[in-house]
């Protein structure tokens, strides 16, 4: 395997932590990475940009894929990162199956709620699917986002997901070179 | 760079630690997040804990502006800014509006900033629960069940014992209707600043290892009570530089008689104001 990742590590990843960071302050807003990074079809370009920023060694890694051992390899070849089994572990999941339950996943505890997963989500579209409605910090109204590929049950999911805080999970959805973030502040209003 | 440091000074793999823990911070308003912090070449109390996350977030396009108290030129601000400068080579700024990124002890601008800046502030104590509770462990059960009523009674004791100007500086605000946070030392005059900013605000804490955000457009309160609501201070004069009856004014004394003067604390503020009212 060869490494894919930046050519120049220390100002490709702090250019694309901005990035996530700004995404991470305005929920449903849609970024597009810096560069576009290819991975013979294993990943998006934008999931790949968030490896290479934020995964290493210190990191545990949950993949749900039928990918699985190709997306595995790409992230300990390049990161160093540890890949688990159990998904009530991780600091990161990366998903590309429809069907997930946040329940399953780390949600951190009231005393230490940041101790808890971000789940990376590969979905085939952003914009054309399902409305849904979203208030809370670092939106000034509201704001519409239409991501498709989400459970059926998400809405309900996501309501206790809220309805748990300041424990909770935070996701990212991705396609393509295109991500926004949806931090568990995020409320659905419908 | 073969410079013998790192761009930013810190190594690659902390950088990716401290911003692993902003993004939770964001996530996550008000709540301190612990970080495994760095020794970084300044003593605590200049300022470590905001130096390592402008850091964490700082690139080669970034204009960057350091205040302490208000002024761009002091002592504490002007060593952060060479700093920078030496282990980043960026562009530096005294001119709010102009910057991408602000470092700051004690005050905020006063220029309203915009979505597309971050501010920074260095916190000397990120616990507002402190003084009440000595213990890390119980401080933080009392965060995670919102067992904040003994500091609205302690609040409600110095407001109603002494008057409103006992908390004139860190008076503590409550972030997006859970956590109690502190907003660092400075006046109060600042704390309606916070509520709703466009831009990012970010915290570090060098000592303590602490981290917490708000992110924009966020609900900021003043702890206040029906019968003592929260008040900014107030000035019957005006800058006497500028003339501004807005900004937040420094009391100078001018002469062995102890005649004294007001003016603007923000410097870039005033100049600015000055130029436009010339
Ligand atoms: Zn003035």
């Amino acid at each position: 395997m060869e490494y894919i990742g930046y050519q120049d590590q220390t100002h490709s990843s702090q250019n694309m932590f901005r990035t996530i960071l700004k995404a991470t302050s305005f929920p449903g807003s849609i970024f597009t990475v810096p560069e576009n990074l290819e991975t013979d079809n294993v990943l998006y370009s934008s999931t790949a940009n968030i490896i290479f920023t934020l995964f290493d060694i210190d990191t545990k890694i949950f993949i749900d894929s039928e990918k699985i051992s190709k997306i595995q390899n790409f992230i300990t070849f390049n990161t160093n990162a540890n890949c688990i089994e159990k998904s009530n572990h991780c600091d990161f999941a990366i998903i590309q199956n429809k069907e997930f339950n946040i329940e399953n996943f780390n949600l951190g505890s009231d005393e230490y709620p940041d101790n808890s997963s971000t789940i990376i989500i590969e979905v085939e579209d952003l914009i054309n699917g399902e409305e849904l409605i979203i208030e809370g910090p670092g939106i000034e109204k509201t704001k519409s986002i239409s991501p498709t590929n989400l459970p059926k049950n998400f809405q309900s999911q996501w309501q206790n997901n809220n309805f748990i805080f300041p424990r909770g999970v935070d996701l990212i959805l991705t396609c393509k070179d295109d991500f926004f973030c949806l931090p568990r502040t995020s409320k659905v209003l419908k | 760079m073969k410079t013998g440091f790192n761009f930013a000074y810190l190594d690659e793999a902390t950088k990716r630690m401290i911003r692993r823990k902003i993004l939770k911070a964001v996530c996550i308003p008000g709540y301190q997040c612990p970080f495994g912090g760095r020794e970084m070449p300044l003593a605590y109390g200049w300022g470590t804990g905001g130096i390592q996350v402008t850091a964490s977030i700082i690139g080669k396009q970034d204009i960057l502006k350091v205040i302490d108290q208000g002024a761009d030129d002091t002592t504490n601000a002007v060593s952060i800014k060479n700093f920078f400068k030496r282990v980043c080579n960026i562009m530096t700024t005294d001119r709010t509006a102009e910057a991408s990124l602000i470092q700051t002890r004690h005050r905020i601008p006063e220029t309203t900033l915009n979505k597309d800046q971050i501010i920074v502030y260095q916190v000397p104590q990120p616990e507002p629960l402190r003084k009440l509770e000595p213990k890390e462990k119980e401080t933080r059960k009392l965060h995670a069940y919102k067992e904040y009523a003994l500091m609205h009674v302690k609040l409600y004791e110095e407001i109603s014992q002494f008057g409103s100007v006992i908390k004139t500086w860190a008076y503590p605000v409550e972030t997006n209707n859970r956590y109690i946070t502190d907003p660092t030392p400075i006046p109060k005059f600042d704390n309606p600043k916070m509520n709703n900013m466009e831009a990012l605000q970010l915290f570090g804490a060098g000592r303590e290892k602490r981290i917490y955000a708000i992110p924009p457009y966020t609900k900021v309160k003043s702890l206040d009570f029906d019968d003592h609501p929260f008040e900014i201070q107030t000035w019957d004069e005006c800058c006497s530089i500028c003339g501004s009856t807005k900004s937040y004014l420094d009391e100078i004394i001018i002469n062995n008689e102890g005649k004294k003067n007001f003016i603007c604390s923000d410097t870039d503020f005033c100049k600015s104001n000055l130029e436009k009212n010339k």
